[in-house]
């Protein structure tokens, strides 16, 4: 994780106390300094009233009123991205939380980094205008002007490029699968395009890789997909 | 088929019977206490019992007994009525000697010298019928008595066999309903007909069970939602303390939280779909697609690092389908992992492939860890809740979700060498491509 300081305000609903504390411990050793904790829906109401965060951590079963419900009364005005936190981990609740209009959703328990990825990945989603410049081990990334700076040289990603390497950035340190990736390149039919999507990737690697035949960055899981590591 | 023949016996011995008593009464020789026409034949003859044994023995039945030479005139006579003590023309004797003597039923031996003996019984206590039909009709009724008898047997028949259709039609969901509640599943029989008491305790006992299921149930999906957040501290305050030195320790606290998080999980998911409580939504999905998801799934949110892995997801398996739940091949597939994981050392290699194979989709995860004793790979493939050990839940679970899947699961080991799974589930065959 780097250790800037994050900005972004981060609100945790959680009536398990010491859990609440551990996540706000564990976000802010990680740089977000920006983190409030609720203890319960009607808490978490009285501090949105106050001003909305960018994220919620929100935590399914809590006495009075749960997370489901509180999710569907921030959707009845906001799209402030919601991982949903739950201690049942069926399916039903699977479904339930996205049906709701939950961006993600973790089953405790969880490890930190877990979640810390799954935050960093959904804040990328929801908020992609901000300027961002990705470090990788040999090669920088600004992903506003989609160029590739490596010293001196600057080198411009194509619109497939840069859409490949959005969704491995986005999902960076965890496996994408291929078809996913092909489908984030040309959409839900995908069939086929295997091969130009193995071209792409080395197009890539001869931008971000000081040797493309050793990826070091955007790295191949064989048989499953590919992975981006960020420094 | 013994009540039939039964029924056949007890028809033929009644009708015998019936002959026998008939015979008998139709040569009248019996008709009180032993006494009968010849007994007085013999009197009047002087050789039979004595003269005042018989007048006493006929005094006592009301009866009387007398005896007309070849010419009508009375001979001999004991306890005759007055109006009968006449003279009989043959008009007379042709009546009473087939019908009645004034209303007294009588019967009558001839002797060989003309004379007719003649015993009276009582008026009114006895019945006379002569039959006489033609002999044609007689073979009639010859043929008549089998033809009834065997009418009757058919109709017994019948009715036996529409008795036990009506029967097991009765029982047959009975049976079913105690099979389905030996099975744990509900029970909803229609609460009419004969045997509608049996259906209603039954549905009664089918309630009780499934109300007691759902209890423990909901007492389980409690328990294990309530170890969740305590793990989840802990968890976290490992990850919070871990530096170089104590990394070893932090991670092994990790690994413990997610091996109690994993077992906590099937023994909620075992018994739900045990007890068919959570109902499995089938899908066509790609083969390739819907393992490659359910891995990587397992790869991201698990610490694999340590654990060298290849995977070989055939192309022909990219372009079958099967027909899956998501969730529970995900859970399969990490059920899966998560054994060669949690009980094998670090560095531990694991190979999982993916492949299209006779009309079925077989995966197998080998690793080339610790493996298994014989006997305990056999107690893996026991379905009994029971018998259930809590060693092997997950991958007990794991054959119970391909069983879901109407697929088939094999589990082979080698202790010190390897343990693998093979998980078979059958493809949907495709149309030809039109």
């Amino acid at each position: 994780m780097t250790e800037n300081n994050k900005l972004e305000k981060l609100l945790i609903v959680d009536d398990e106390r010491e859990l609440s504390e551990l996540m706000k411990d564990s976000l802010e050793r990680s740089g977000y300094k920006n983190v409030t904790a609720a203890s319960s829906a009607e808490d978490a109401v009285r501090i949105m009233n106050g001003g909305m965060p960018d994220l919620i951590l929100l935590d399914v079963m809590m006495p009075g009123m749960d997370g489901f419900e509180l999710l569907a009364k921030i959707r009845e005005t906001s799209k402030v991205p919601v991982i949903m936190l739950t201690a049942k981990g069926e399916a039903e609740d699977k479904y339930r939380g996205f049906g709701a209009g939950a961006d993600d959703y973790l089953v405790k328990p969880f490890l930190m980094r877990e979640l810390l990825f799954r935050i960093e990945a959904v804040l990328r989603r929801a908020y992609p205008e901000k300027s961002r410049i990705v470090r990788l081990k040999n090669a920088r990334v600004d992903l506003d002007r989609a160029e590739v700076l490596r010293g001196e040289e600057t080198l411009t990603l194509t619109a497939k490029e840069y859409a490949i390497f959005m969704k491995l950035y986005e999902n960076s340190g965890r496996i994408v699968s291929t078809p996913s990736l092909c489908q984030t390149a040309v959409g839900e039919v995908w069939t086929g395009y295997e091969s130009t999507l193995m071209t792409h990737i080395r197009h890539l690697r001869e931008k971000i890789e000081a040797d493309p035949g050793k990826p070091e960055s955007l790295v191949t899981v064989r048989g499953l997909g590919y992975k981006l590591v960020i420094k | 088929m013994t009540l039939i023949v039964l029924f056949f016996v007890t028809n033929v011995c009644a009708f015998l019977l019936f002959l026998t008593l008939f015979g008998l009464s139709q040569q009248g020789e019996i008709l009180y206490d032993g006494v009968g026409l010849q007994d007085v034949v013999d009197t009047f003859d002087g050789t039979g019992i004595s003269r005042d044994d018989l007048t006493e023995l006929l005094q006592t039945y009301d009866s009387f007994a007398f005896r007309i030479d070849a010419g009508g005139n009375i001979v001999d006579q004991i306890g005759l009525p007055e109006e009968l003590n006449h003279q009989y023309s043959i008009a007379d004797v042709a009546g009473f000697s087939r019908w009645y003597l004034d209303d007294y039923p009588v019967k009558t031996e001839i002797a060989d010298d003309g004379s007719i003996t003649v015993l009276g019984l009582p008026e009114g206590s006895a019945v006379r019928y002569n039959i006489i039909m033609p002999l044609q009709n007689v073979a009639w009724y010859l043929l008549l008595i089998p033809i009834l008898l065997l009418g009757s047997l058919f109709l017994f028949l019948y009715l036996q066999w529409s008795d036990s259709v009506k029967t097991r039609k009765a029982v047959e969901p009975i049976l079913n309903g105690i099979d389905k509640l030996a099975a744990g599943r509900p029970v909803n029989l229609p609460e009419t007909g004969p045997l509608a008491q049996v259906n209603e305790e039954l549905n009664e006992a089918s309630r009780k069970a499934r109300q007691r299921e759902d209890v423990r149930t909901e007492w389980i999906s409690e328990v294990s939602h309530d170890i969740r957040t305590p793990l989840a501290v802990i968890s976290g305050c490992a990850e919070a303390v871990e530096n170089e030195d104590n990394a070893r320790y932090c991670r092994r606290i990790q690994a413990n939280v997610m091996k109690l998080r994993s077992l906590v999980e099937t023994l909620n998911l075992n018994n739900k779909l045990t007890y068919g409580l959570v109902p499995a939504v089938f899908k066509e999905e790609s083969a390739a697609g819907l393992f490659r998801d359910a891995l990587i799934d397992f790869i991201n949110e698990n610490n694999m690092e340590l654990f060298p892995m290849e995977t070989d997801i055939g192309t022909e398996a990219e372009e079958t389908a099967v027909s899956a739940d998501r969730n529970l091949i995900e859970r399969l597939v990490s059920n899966l992992m998560a054994n060669s994981i949690v009980h094998n050392p670090d560095g531990t290699r694991i190979d999982v492939s993916v492949h299209s194979e006779n009309g079925e989709i077989v995966l197998k995860i080998r690793d080339s860890g610790i493996g298994m004793e014989e006997e305990e790979v056999e107690k893996l493939y026991e379905s009994n809740p029971e018998n259930y050990e809590s060693h092997g839940q997950g991958l007990r679970l794991a054959a119970k979700i391909v069983k879901v899947h109407n697929g088939s699961i094999r589990f082979r080991s080698e202790p010190g060498e390897y343990f693998e799974t093979e998980a078979r589930i059958p493809v949907i065959q495709k149309q030809a491509a039109d």
